[in-house]
């Protein structure tokens, strides 16, 4: 009797261990590199050439499979609303989006799950529990300041508001670009705000635009080469990138505002209906490699895996860092609480900041 | 006509001052371009040419600019040939077409482009997603948001040509409508193909958002390779924003040029 | 018309002779094509952003609840009401200029240089979007050339009281690349003033302000107003130039409807509202010009 009892018990036991472990073989889905090398150029949304040295991770990943690439760039929502209007026909096959985006990615039911042997280095704030969406890498917010013209540089958020810069500071703005949207959040950390307390940082740039120094122009390299924008704030990697661009044009510091170092990463997300599926992933192993994640940093971006503490950089890596990360890193840790913010920012942001 | 002194005066310096304030743009732009550092001062600190020369480096150089020329042609063909058989018909047959080809050719102007493009992409996405990221539907959709460019320039000059009358004495004499088309107002249609034509060219050879969400760098003109170049130098882009310039002059001069050759080859037609 | 030979009447021996087409397709005929074209390329997408704003775009129940919410909200009103003031101010000022000078390449200037000067007047409404905001800040920002010259050799301080970025900035923009537009639109409607005309009327002893006002603008009169609608729809529609300047500062709807679908929202359905919204509007404007046109015609001396 007892013998049986527990013969059925084992049995219970490995049914049951069968029907879990399903979803995690299924999502596992190894790609098959003779597949891969069938398929023909992988096509991707929203990763420029000039952005986080995604051209040589290109042609590196390209050299491996013998394919091509291509790229257009595009916002984080029109990625989506593509992916969803292709369906039919699609051509792309992965995409670069806002990481408040995975969520809405998922809501949409673009997003293909998958999650390959680089997954688990990633760090658990930084990932969709399920592989839908992945952080790569990560950008600290900075002021990028033109030496030329200002004289006395800011250092923090607090300097930012005294009346010394009154029409200098240059913002992206969160309703169209995801840099404002990170500069957003960083002013609200930065003010003792979280995802879910977004108050901080709209009272912050409801001040900044009062007091006369928010700038009316767009944040561009264009602006920046001209002279008619003294301070921008950014993504490091594209301060970094603009600095060396305009060495011996327009000086510019790069600093991290004293507040603290706010992080934030770009996330992947494999097309449902990718016409490229076994690229796609393959992809997104070389890029969670060691391999791939010491590209970012050449173009100036942190490696997610830095962050995580799975992976060391050479002491002398070139081109140096521009900023340094510390132990004190805020970020977002709750990505789908953060994602309801797109529905108050638009609105708030017109209504709060500008005053419309 | 003879125009009063101060009339002649007056339209010359009016003439004059519209020149000066249309290149000022087209200045900056270009002293942009050749400047080496341009930031706090009135005029460039000095001047190079080498963002031309970084430009001329670029692979898409060429095959950006052989396609977007293409494609402005190609829809300069279709939107001539569409309006030219909607309004000479519309001027002498069917006047109640009038008001509806009148909303039709005004919502390209009505919506912004990018609302579009993603409209179209989401429509032939359920409809034909056959056609969806090909340059041909680039093409259509080009011919169809350029159509208000055309068609009113083309509207004004049938109605200053009095299409009806002119038709009505073809009639009486026997002509077909495609006889009284070809002989009496093609002719006459010179002024408002010309003009139409030039906007026609010079919007579908700049337009970005429709290429962008429609056919993206699967198929890249000149304000896709554009926007690639917009961390890179602004310089460079401004160079590319001139070489678009130089490329409407020259298409400009193609169009005024084919459109004064219609009047000429009535006349021999005529002396045939 | 009496005869006395024993014939069919004139029409119905036409009437045999041509092929049995339903008199629909008769009344439309060649512009057939056009009407199917639009309809295939922009009527039916556009018909897709009414049904998706109706219906939530999952094939719901019609409702016009996104349209109420627009309707009811001050901050898409206070939108609709900056669109239209900003669009009817540039047409305005365009085609006032773009008449003058569209009369001015007529009758001052050489009929040799008009080309040259219709191909300039092209080259300057060509720029565009990016490139257009870039060139006027690069002319009218706070580090300018223009303002910069201004400055220094004029003493005329433009900053801080006036921006570029800001609705006189924006207009001022509007008036750069409509009015190239208004002058290439309107050219080919002075074709239809005959010399003949001012000549017989100077010959009977006007003046010519006489010829103008009682002649000439009333023969003008269709194609300038249809020009000012056009140039209002153009402005009222341009999106790519006035995001490209002020980047949101600015509440214009076109704007508002790009931020839909940008960085910070996703909300198909409220942008084709938006959109669907804007169409009455310009359909409005054709309706406007069509009354207007009939009021006028009196004065104008024409039937239609």
């Amino acid at each position: 009797m007892k013998r049986i009892k527990v013969g059925v018990y084992a049995l219970v036991a490995c049914v049951l261990a069968i029907v879990l472990a399903l979803p995690v073989v299924a999502t596992a889905q190894q790609p098959d590199p003779a597949k891969a090398r069938a398929e023909g150029k992988i096509v991707s949304y929203g990763q420029p050439d000039d952005w986080a040295n995604w051209k040589e991770i290109w042609q590196v990943f390209c050299a491996k499979y013998g394919r091509t690439h291509q790229d257009t760039d595009m916002s984080s929502a029109e990625e989506i609303a593509k992916f969803k209007a292709e369906r039919n026909n699609p051509v792309a096959d992965a995409t670069e989006v806002g990481m408040i985006w995975g969520p809405i990615a998922v809501r949409e039911g673009v997003a293909a799950p998958y999650k390959g042997p680089g997954w688990e280095k990633v760090p658990a704030w930084a990932k969709d529990p399920n592989g839908h969406w992945t952080g790569m890498y990560v950008g600290v917010l900075t002021f990028t300041v033109n030496t030329q013209i200002v004289k006395n540089v800011p250092r923090s958020w607090a300097d930012l508001l005294k009346p010394e810069y009154k029409n200098s500071v240059v913002i992206s703005d969160p309703r169209t670009s995801g840099t404002g949207v990170a500069t957003f959040l960083s002013a609200v950390f930065a003010n003792g705000g979280n995802e879910k307390n977004l108050d901080p940082g709209f009272k912050y740039f409801a001040q900044l635009y009062k007091a006369g120094n928010m700038k009316a122009i767009g944040r561009n390299l264009a602006n920046v080469q001209k002279g008619e924008a003294p301070i921008t704030i950014g993504y490091d990697l594209q301060a970094a990138s603009w600095r060396d661009t305009l060495k011996g044009q327009v000086p510019l510091e790069v600093v991290v505002p004293s507040e603290g170092v706010f992080l934030m990463p770009g996330a992947i997300v494999i097309n449902q209906w990718a016409p490229h599926p076994n690229l796609a992933r393959l992809f997104v192993d070389f890029i969670l490699s060691d391999e791939g994640q010491r590209l970012f940093a050449k173009g100036y971006a942190h490696p997610i895996r830095v962050i995580a503490g799975n992976l060391t950089l050479p002491a002398d890596l070139n081109p140096k860092p521009i900023t340094q990360l510390g132990s004190s890193a805020k970020y977002v840790r709750d990505w789908n609480a953060a994602s309801l913010l797109l529905r108050d920012v638009a609105r708030r942001w017109a209504q709060e900041v500008l005053g419309q | 006509m003879r125009t009063t002194r101060l009339g002649s005066v007056l339209g010359l310096i009016l003439s004059a001052g519209f020149i000066v304030w249309s290149i000022l743009p087209l200045v900056a732009t270009a002293l942009f371009s050749l400047s080496t550092r341009w930031v706090t001062t009135a005029l460039p600190e000095g001047l190079s040419l080498g963002s031309y020369q970084a430009m001329m480096r670029e692979a898409l150089f060429l095959p950006s600019l052989m396609r977007s020329t293409l494609l402005a042609f190609g829809t300069l063909v279709i939107v001539a040939v569409l309006c030219v058989l909607l309004l000479t018909w519309v001027h002498i047959r069917s006047p109640e077409l009038g008001p509806p080809a009148e909303l039709i050719s005004l919502i390209p102007f009505a919506l912004p482009w990018v609302v579009v493009a993603l409209a179209m992409v989401r429509f032939y996405g359920d409809v034909y997603p056959r056609i969806l990221n090909t340059p041909l539907l680039l093409l259509l959709a080009h011919g169809a948001v350029s159509m208000p460019f055309m068609y009113w320039s083309l509207d004004n000059n049938l109605r200053a040509i009095n299409a009806r009358v002119l038709y009505e004495a073809g009639a009486t004499l026997g002509a077909r409508w495609d006889q009284t088309l070809r002989y009496a107002l093609l002719p006459n249609l010179g002024p408002g193909l010309a003009t139409g034509g030039m906007l026609v060219f010079a919007s579908s050879f700049g337009e970005y958002a429709l290429s962008r969400l429609l056919v993206g760098m699967g198929w890249p003109t000149v304000p896709m390779w554009q926007a690639t170049l917009i961390n890179r130098d602004a310089r460079v882009t401004s160079a590319v924003t001139m070489v678009g310039m130089s490329v409407a002059v020259l298409a400009s001069l193609a169009i005024t040029f084919w459109a004064s050759r219609l009047r000429g080859e009535a006349a021999v037609d005529a002396n045939r | 018309m009496t005869s006395t030979v024993a014939t069919k009447p004139l029409v119905q021996r036409h009437r045999r002779v041509r092929p049995a087409v339903p008199a629909f397709f008769r009344r439309i005929g060649p512009a057939g094509v056009f009407f199917l074209y639009m309809g295939a390329t922009l009527v039916a997408p556009t018909g897709y952003l009414l049904w998706s704003s109706v219906t939530g775009g999952k094939g719901s129940l019609f409702t016009l609840e996104l349209y109420i919410r627009v309707l009811t909200d001050s901050f898409f009103l206070r939108g609709f009401h900056n669109s239209i003031i900003l669009s009817a101010l540039s047409a305005v000022e365009s085609t006032v200029a773009g008449t003058l000078l569209a009369a001015a390449f007529t009758y001052t200037v050489k009929a040799s240089s008009r080309n040259v000067l219709l191909i300039v007047t092209n080259v300057a409404g060509h720029l565009g979007g990016v490139n257009l905001a870039f060139a006027f800040v690069a002319l009218l920002g706070t580090n300018g050339m223009l303002t910069i010259i201004l400055r220094e050799v004029f003493g005329v301080g433009l900053y801080p009281e006036f921006s570029i970025v800001s609705l006189t900035g924006l207009n001022l923009v509007y008036f750069y690349f409509l009015t190239p537009f208004v002058i290439l639109v309107l050219h080919p409607a002075f074709r239809g003033i005959r010399h003949q005309w001012i000549e017989a009327a100077c010959t009977l002893g006007a003046t010519r302000v006489q010829f103008w006002w009682y002649v000439g603008i009333p023969v003008l009169w269709p194609s300038i107003l249809a020009v000012f609608i056009l140039t209002f729809a153009n402005a009222f529609g341009t999106y790519s130039t006035a995001m490209a300047l002020t980047v949101g500062r600015v509440n214009l709807i076109p704007l508002q409807i790009g931020f839909l679908f940008s960085e910070a929202a996703f909300d198909t359905e409220l942008a084709d509202a938006l959109s669907i919204l804007m169409i009455i509007v310009t359909t409005a404007c054709v309706v406007a010009y069509r009354l207007f046109l009939r009021r006028t015609a009196r004065w104008i001396g024409q039937k239609r």
